[in-house]
C-alpha cells in the first residue's frame, strides 16, 4: 500500500421522479450544468445525466441522475428505470396541488420496485419545486410538511427553485450524505466493524430532520 | 441514390418557417441518374438556395421535358400510371426532401387520401367536415350551453358539483387541456414556428380532440411531437401553394386537377388535415404508447407478422417492450452479436433509450430536415411502419464502435444523445438492407468516428442553452473528468471536449468502491482493454461462411485500431492544450516576478513549448529527436558531473558517433536514447509522461526487454520543475495509485519519476 490515503470513489444512481412538468429536467440541468431554461422538452421515457462531486479531500462521488418522464408512473417500465438506484428525489410543483397529491403514489411505486441492498427503502428527498412562485396547499405549512415526510418515509424535504437556483445543491448534498451513510453502514455490516472512524463519524451526523424543513 | 446529400444538410430550417421568397429562391433540381428523372424541389431555407443553384443549372437529363414549375412537379408526382409506386421510390430515396407536395405524399402513404386522384376532393371534404364536427362537439363551452338551451341553472353553473353539469365536464376538460398545453409549449424549443400562440392553440385543440375520441389511450407525452412535424410540412406546402397561386403557375395545372390542388392545399384546413394524418399515424403507433395493455392489433395486419417472435415474448405486458426486446434480442443480435453482447453485459435494456426513439419515430434523434426525410421513408414503406425496427438497428450499428469502446454511462449518454449523422439516407438504405439483405445492395459499413467528432468541438465549445442536446455536439460523460476538480474552469471545459477513452476496464474501476481516480491512468487503461479485445477478435468460429464476413471483421478491426489512434491523437492534443495553458501562466508569472535566472527558465519554457508542438503535431518528432541527440552530447560535455555513472557511459558511447554542433542552451529538455527513435512513427506517444513503471512494463510487453537497455536523463532541471505543475498532480497520484508498487518505486525522487514516465512510453 502506498503511504497516501486512498481516494475513495463512489458511483451512485439517483432517480428524479414526479408528475409531469414539475421541473425534474430543470432541476437536473441546474444541478449539472448550472443553468436554467424555460424551454426543456417533455422527457420521453427516461433521460440521463452525470455529475461528479468532490465530496471531500479523499472522496469522489459520481452521480448518475435518472430523469424519468412524469408519464411513466402509468407505465410498467419504471422497474427497469429504478433498478439499482440508491437515492431518489420526488419532485412536485408548489403551484399545482395535484402534483403534490401524486407524491405518495410515486413513493409507493418506488418502494414497491426497488430497495437497497439490505432491503431498506431507498432514501428519498421530497422537493417542493418552483418555490419562487405562489404556493398552493400543504407546502405553506412547514410543520405539516415535516410531519408528512416523517409519515411517508421521506428523509427530508426542501423548497427548491431550479430557476432561481434555490436549494438545489443543498438538497443534493443532503441526499448524497445519506447515501454515503447508508453505504458505509452496509459496508460496516459486511466488514464487521472494520472501519471505526467512519462509524463514529456517522453517529455525529444523524439528525436529518433539523435540515429537513429548511428554507 | 441520394443526390447531393451534403448540400442538403438541414440548416436554417429550424430558424423559421419558410417564406414565399425562400421557396421561390430555392427551386432546385435533383439530377437522378438511376431513374432518369427530374424532381422539382423546394428547399425551405435560404441557406440552401446557393448550393442548389448549381444543380439547377445542370441540363435536364434526357427525356425530361418539364420545368421546375409547380405544375410540373404535380404532374411528375401524381400523374403517372403507377404513381404510388413512383412516390414510394422517391420517398425511400430521399427525393421528397424538397417537394412542395410532401404533405400530399404523406396523405397518400398514410391512406388519408385514396389511390384514385379523382376521389381526393371528396375524401378531403369528408375528413375535414368530420373534424369540424368533432371539434364542435368536443370543445364544450358551458357558457354557450347556457345561452342556447337555457337549461336548469341549478345544474348549469360553475359551482355545481353534479356530474351532469356541463361545467363539471368543462373543468375536467380543462385539466386535460392543461396537461396537453404543458407539453405543447415545450415542442421543438429551437423552432420558432411552434412558439406562436395560434399554432400552440391549434395543437392543443387538435390533441384534445384526439384524446377525447381515444379515451382508452387519452393523452400521452410524445404525441405532440408526432403532430408538430405534420403541422410543419402542411404549413410549408401551403406556403408553396400560395406562392404558386400568386405567380400564376398554378394555372398551368390542367383544369380538373387544378381544382383538386386548390382543394387539398387550402391553408384554412391545416388543422383538419393534420388531424387526419395524426389519426392515421396513431393507429399504428398507439400500442407503443400504451404501456399497460397487451398489444391489440387493430386492423394493421403488419404488426402481427413479427418474424422472430417467440411465444414468451408475446406474453410481455406491453407492446413497446415486446417490440424493443425483439429489436435488440433478435434483429440486432442477428447482425451484430458483439454489440448485442456488449449491451447485454452492461445491462442496457432497450427500454432505457429506445422508448423515445420509437414513440417519437426518432423525432428527437435527428434535426428536423433529416427527420422529415426519414419519415418519408417510414411512411412510404407501409402503414405498419415496419421500417422503424430496422432503422433502430441501423442506428445502433452506426455507432457500434463508439458503443463497444464505451462504458455504461458513456453508452447511455451516446444512446440518449445520438451523435450527429452525416446522411440520413444511409440509415434508410441500411435499414432496407437489414430487412431484406437479398433485395438491397449492402451499404458501406460506415461507423461513427469518434475522432472527427471529438476534435472539432475543441474549437467551438457547446453553449449551454435550451435544446443544447439537439445541437449535435457529442456530449461526453462529465464524470470522465476524473479528478480534474482542482483544475481551472478553462481546463475543465477543455477536458469535457477531450475524448474520454473508455473501456470496460474503466467500468470496473468505477464500480470499485476504492477506485482511484486518476485521469491519466484512465487515459491509458483503454489500451489494456483494447488489447484484450483484439485478442478475442479474430474469432475463428464466428468467421463463418462468407469472405464478406471476414472483410467486415477486418473493417471492424481497422475501425477499432483507428479508434485507438484517434484516442492517442486526441490525448496528445489535450496534453498540448494543457501545456499551452500552463506555459502561458508560467510565462506571465515569471515575467512579473522578474527573477534573476529568468533566462534559464524562459529557455526551459521554450523547451516545453517544443514538446507541446510535437504533441500538436506541428513539430516533427524525429526532428526534435535529432536535435536532442546533439544537445545531449553538448550537455554532457559540460555537465558530466551532474549525471549518473551509467548515463555518462552511455553517452560517451554516443559521443563517438555523433557530431557536436549545438550549444546546450538551445532549450531542450526531452532526452531520449536511440532506442526511442523507434517510436518516431508515433510521435504523439512519446512525451506523455503519465505512466508508472510497473504499469508501463506490464502494458507494453514489447518494450519490456528493452527496459534495461534504456537510459534517460535530464539535461536541464528547469523543465522538470515546470513539468511538475503540468502533470505533477496526476503523476504523483498515479504513483500513489499503483498500490502494489514498491515504496521505493514511488519515491519522491523526481529523476526517478521522470525516468519512469518516459520509460513507459
Amino acid at each position: 500500500m502506498a503511504g497516501n490515503p486512498e481516494k475513495k470513489e463512489h458511483l451512485y444512481k439517483i432517480l428524479v421522479i414526479g408528475e409531469l412538468g414539475t421541473g425534474k429536467t430543470s432541476i437536473i440541468k441546474r444541478y449539472v450544468h448550472q443553468f436554467f431554461s424555460q424551454h426543456y422538452r417533455a422527457t420521453i421515457g427516461v433521460d440521463f445525466a452525470l455529475k461528479v462531486l468532490n465530496w471531500d479531500a479523499d472522496t469522489i462521488v459520481r452521480l448518475q441522475l435518472w430523469d424519468i418522464a412524469g408519464q411513466e408512473r402509468f407505465g410498467n417500465m419504471t422497474r427497469v428505470y429504478y433498478k439499482e438506484a440508491v437515492g431518489c428525489f420526488i419532485v412536485f410543483d408548489v403551484t399545482r396541488a395535484s402534483t403534490f397529491d401524486a407524491v405518495v403514489k410515486w413513493k409507493t411505486d418506488l418502494d414497491s420496485k426497488v430497495q437497497l441492498a439490505d432491503g431498506s427503502p431507498v432514501p428519498c428527498v421530497l422537493l417542493a419545486n418552483k418555490c419562487d412562485q405562489a404556493k398552493e396547499g400543504l407546502v405553506n405549512n412547514s410543520n405539516q410538511m415535516d410531519d408528512f415526510c416523517k409519515e411517508k418515509g421521506f428523509i427530508g424535504w426542501f423548497e427548491t427553485s431550479a430557476k432561481e437556483n434555490i436549494n438545489i445543491d443543498d438538497s443534493a448534498r443532503f441526499l448524497v450524505q445519506r447515501i454515503l451513510e447508508n453505504d458505509s453502514n452496509i459496508k460496516r455490516d459486511e466488514e464487521d466493524q472494520d472501519r471505526i472512524t467512519l462509524g463514529s463519524k456517522q453517529s455525529e451526523i444523524k439528525s436529518p430532520k433539523e435540515k429537513g424543513g429548511c428554507c | 441514390m441520394w443526390p447531393n446529400k451534403k448540400k442538403e444538410a438541414p440548416q436554417g430550417l429550424e430558424a423559421s418557417p419558410p417564406t414565399k421568397e425562400d421557396i421561390l429562391s430555392t427551386l432546385e433540381n435533383f439530377g437522378d441518374n438511376s431513374e432518369k428523372e427530374n424532381n422539382n424541389n423546394k428547399a425551405p431555407s435560404r441557406n440552401q438556395s446557393q448550393d442548389s443553384l448549381e444543380d439547377w443549372e445542370k441540363p435536364d437529363p434526357p427525356g425530361a421535358s418539364f420545368s421546375n414549375s409547380y405544375s410540373a412537379e404535380w404532374e411528375k408526382l401524381f400523374k403517372r400510371k403507377n404513381y404510388r409506386k413512383q412516390l414510394r421510390n422517391y420517398a425511400m430515396n430521399g427525393h421528397l426532401r424538397s417537394s412542395r407536395f410532401r404533405s400530399v405524399c404523406w396523405k397518400v402513404f398514410l391512406d388519408v387520401l385514396p389511390d384514385d386522384i379523382t376521389q381526393w376532393k371528396l375524401s378531403c371534404r369528408k375528413s375535414r367536415s368530420k373534424y369540424t364536427e368533432l371539434k364542435d362537439r368536443l370543445i364544450v363551452n358551458p357558457r354557450k350551453a347556457v345561452d342556447s338551451s337555457g337549461s336548469d341553472l341549478a345544474l348549469n353553473n360553475p359551482l355545481s358539483q353534479a356530474d351532469e353539469s356541463p361545467w363539471n365536464q368543462f373543468f375536467l376538460d380543462n385539466e386535460l387541456r392543461l396537461t396537453i398545453k404543458q407539453d405543447v409549449i415545450r415542442t421543438f424549443p429551437e423552432v420558432e414556428f411552434f412558439h406562436t400562440a395560434p399554432i400552440q392553440e391549434m395543437m392543443i385543440d387538435l390533441l384534445f380532440c384526439f384524446c377525447k375520441t381515444h379515451t382508452e389511450l387519452s393523452y400521452k407525452q410524445g404525441m405532440h411531437e408526432l403532430l408538430a412535424p405534420l403541422i410543419f410540412i402542411l404549413h410549408c406546402d401551403h406556403q408553396a401553394f400560395l406562392h404558386a397561386a400568386e405567380v400564376e403557375t398554378l394555372d398551368q395545372i390542367n383544369e380538373p386537377d387544378r381544382d383538386i390542388v386548390k382543394e387539398i392545399m387550402d391553408p384554412a384546413f391545416l388543422e383538419h388535415d393534420a388531424y387526419a394524418l395524426l389519426s392515421q399515424i396513431m393507429c399504428t403507433v398507439e400500442p407503443w404508447y400504451n404501456a399497460k395493455d397487451l398489444p391489440v392489433n387493430k386492423s394493421r395486419e403488419k404488426l402481427n407478422s413479427i418474424p422472430f417472435a417467440r411465444p414468451q415474448d408475446l406474453n410481455s405486458s406491453s407492446a413497446i417492450v415486446t417490440k424493443l426486446t425483439r429489436i435488440q434480442d433478435y434483429i440486432l443480435k442477428k447482425f451484430d452479436v458483439e454489440l448485442h453482447g456488449h449491451l447485454e453485459r452492461l445491462e442496457i435494456a432497450p427500454q432505457i433509450y429506445g422508448i423515445r426513439w420509437i414513440r417519437l419515430l426518432f423525432g428527437r434523434e435527428f434535426p428536423m430536415q433529416d427527420l422529415l426525410a426519414l419519415w418519408d421513408a417510414i411512411f412510404a414503406d407501409g402503414v405498419g411502419f415496419e421500417l422503424v425496427d430496422f432503422v433502430f438497428v441501423a442506428m445502433l450499428l452506426y455507432i457500434r464502435d463508439l458503443l463497444l469502446s464505451s462504458d455504461y454511462p458513456q453508452c447511455l449518454t451516446c444512446l440518449m444523445r445520438y451523435p450527429p449523422l452525416a446522411d440520413i439516407g444511409y440509415l434508410i438504405e441500411k435499414a432496407q438492407y437489414l430487412r431484406e439483405p437479398n433485395h438491397f445492395p449492402r451499404p458501406a459499413n460506415y461507423t461513427y468516428q469518434t475522432v472527427n467528432n471529438v476534435k472539432s468541438p475543441v474549437s467551438h465549445k457547446p453553449t449551454p442553452q435550451a435544446g443544447a442536446n439537439k445541437t449535435g455536439t457529442p456530449q461526453y460523460p462529465q464524470h470522465k473528468r476524473g479528478s480534474s476538480a482542482s483544475l481551472s474552469q478553462v481546463e475543465d471545459a477543455m477536458f469535457k471536449q477531450t475524448p474520454s477513452p473508455s473501456s470496460m476496464a474503466r467500468l470496473e474501476t468505477t464500480n470499485d468502491r476504492f477506485a482511484h481516480s486518476i485521469p491519466y491512468e484512465q487515459e491509458d487503461s483503454p489500451m489494456n482493454g483494447n488489447v484484450a479485445k483484439f485478442s478475442t477478435l479474430p474469432n475463428l468460429k464466428a468467421k463463418g461462411k462468407k469472405i464478406s464476413k471476414q472483410l467486415a471483421e477486418f473493417e471492424h478491426r481497422i475501425g477499432d485500431l483507428q479508434g485507438q489512434v484517434n484516442e492517442k491523437e486526441s490525448m496528445a492534443l489535450y496534453c498540448a492544450n494543457k501545456l499551452d495553458i500552463h506555459i502561458t501562466r508560467l510565462q506571465s508569472e515569471i515575467l512579473q516576478q522578474s527573477l534573476e535566472n529568468e533566462d534559464e527558465i524562459l529557455l526551459a519554457i521554450a523547451g516545453i513549448k517544443q514538446v507541446r508542438d510535437v504533441l500538436k503535431g506541428t513539430l516533427r518528432f524525429s526532428q526534435m529527436e535529432e536535435e536532442d541527440m546533439k544537445m545531449k552530447e553538448n550537455y554532457f560535455e559540460s555537465e558530466n558531473d551532474n549525471s549518473s555513472p551509467e548515463t555518462v557511459e552511455q553517452h560517451s558511447q554516443e559521443n563517438k558517433t555523433k557530431p557536436r554542433s549545438q550549444s546546450k542552451r538551445s532549450g531542450m529538455f526531452y532526452m531520449s536514447s536511440e532506442d526511442n527513435s523507434e517510436n518516431a512513427e508515433s510521435p504523439i506517444e512519446g512525451p506523455v509522461p503519465v505512466e508508472t513503471p510497473r504499469k508501463g512494463s506490464i502494458r507494453k510487453e514489447a518494450h519490456v526487454p528493452r527496459e534495461e537497455d534504456r537510459e534517460y536523463e535530464l539535461s536541464d532541471r528547469a523543465p522538470l520543475g515546470s513539468r511538475k505543475p503540468v502533470v505533477g498532480g496526476a503523476l504523483s497520484q498515479a504513483v500513489d495509485a499503483t498500490e502494489k508498487s514498491h515504496p521505493l518505486e514511488s519515491s519522491p525522487n523526481p529523476l526517478y519519476d521522470y525516468n519512469c514516465s518516459v520509460d513507459s512510453v
